[in-house]
């Protein structure tokens, strides 16, 4: 039992829980107490288990991913909507397949919600390293295939 | 009444009707498409946005506190689950072998043979039209 | 609390009331989806849908009737909504 991870973990499920209850009389926060010192106990070795030399440097340019993939997210729900909303509905689905130089789970996972979220695009399936792309039309299937996003995720958690 | 209260409802009002829209347009969008995948575009993403703008507006109205900050946990975590639910059932859809809806020459062909095969199209493993996920069905699990 | 100088006599809380009848009705609209098919996969993404669209509308509810409560179930109601479809999907 690591007695650092015991605390750092104590100290965030408590934080968290004050900022749930938002009570501050002498139950709730004592019930806090007790609470926390379960949860820690039981999952101290889950929450830092990936942390490494670099996780800071992953965090913020993670925050420095999101704007992007805001605007991203954006631009797809405009792309949806245009296609819902006109009459003729032009779709044209297909299925692509592309190989990931991604290794990490966490930037994988990453990757698979990125492209569910940007336009026209959602991942079906991931095996091994080869992506399962279900895409709209044939415009945002290219797009992906180009790649930009990908060397995005790579960048962010410096696997490139 | 002060002037920065009309501003924050107006922010608020903007941001519901931006989120009410795509919505509204996600829910059009689930309706009409054509077929299982592409009801998945709709839903994984307008429904994301919408809700997010929504709740943004709501903490714009709210201001800063404890309440804020649960709707911010909430939006984050509908970040992060939405996709999630989205890509497990295409993966499932995908695992059970329902196939792509594919572009047709004619809309009329696909509108006799889709609308009738009721829950027929989820289990025609055997001649999919590309055979590539049967193939990789196969040694993948 | 009302938006008086702008919308006359309209109060945020009708704004409110207005998005939770429309998300209701976009509910409903999802519904159709549901109950019509075709198999069963239209079904678990159209009760996922009405899932999420019940979060925005139990925290639309906390605001109209000022009840700090309800946030609490929306949070709830996210991951109780996200398992559901977890464990639909896989078994």
């Amino acid at each position: 039992m690591n007695i650092k991870h015991f605390i750092a973990t104590y100290i965030i499920v408590f934080a968290f829980w004050i900022l749930l209850s938002a009570h501050f009389d002498r139950f709730h926060v004592g019930a806090g107490i007790v609470c926390s010192s379960i949860v820690a106990y039981a999952s101290h070795d889950l929450l830092f288990a990936g942390v490494g030399n670099h996780t800071l440097t992953k965090i913020v340019r993670f925050i420095a991913y999101l704007p992007w993939l805001i605007y991203q997210i954006v631009l797809a729900n405009i792309d949806v909507a245009k296609r819902a909303l006109s009459p003729s509905m032009p779709i044209d689905p297909q299925v692509v397949t592309f190989k990931t130089i991604l290794r990490s789970d966490v930037a994988r996972t990453a990757l698979a919600n990125s492209i569910t979220l940007t336009p026209g695009t959602v991942t079906i399936d991931i095996v091994d390293d080869v992506f399962y792309v279900h895409a709209i039309a044939k415009e945002p299937a290219d797009d992906l295939l180009e790649g930009a996003m990908e060397r995005r995720i790579a960048h962010v958690f410096m696997e490139e | 009444m002060s002037d920065t209260t009309t501003i924050t409802n107006v922010i608020t009002v903007v941001f519901l009707l931006t989120g009410a829209f795509f919505m509204l347009a996600g829910t059009i969008g689930f309706v009409r498409f054509p077929d299982f995948y592409s009801r998945m575009h709709a839903t994984g993403k307008c429904d994301t946005l919408g809700e997010g703008l929504m709740l943004v507006a709501l903490i714009v109205y709210g201001g800063a506190t404890f309440v804020s900050v649960k709707i911010l946990f909430l939006i984050m975590f509908i970040l992060l689950a939405n996709p999630t639910s989205t890509h497990a059932i295409a993966k499932a859809a995908y695992d059970v072998g329902l196939e792509p809806w594919r572009k047709l020459d004619d809309r009329v062909e696909w509108m006799n043979t889709g609308d009738t095969s009721d829950t027929g199209n989820i289990s025609n493993t055997g001649n999919s039209g590309e055979g590539r996920a049967d193939q990789d069905r196969g040694e993948g699990r | 609390m009302t938006g008086a100088l702008l919308f006359g006599t309209i109060g945020m809380v009708d704004v409110f009331l207005a998005m939770a009848i429309l998300i209701v009705m976009a509910s409903f609209v999802s519904l159709y989806r549901g109950i019509e098919g075709p198999g069963i996969f239209n079904r678990i993404i159209a009760v996922n849908v009405i899932g999420t669209k019940t979060i925005v509308l139990l925290v639309l509810i906390g605001f109209i009737y000022e009840r700090p409560d309800f946030f609490d179930i929306a949070l709830v109601y996210a991951i109780l909504n996200f398992i559901m479809t977890i464990a639909a999907t896989r078994y």
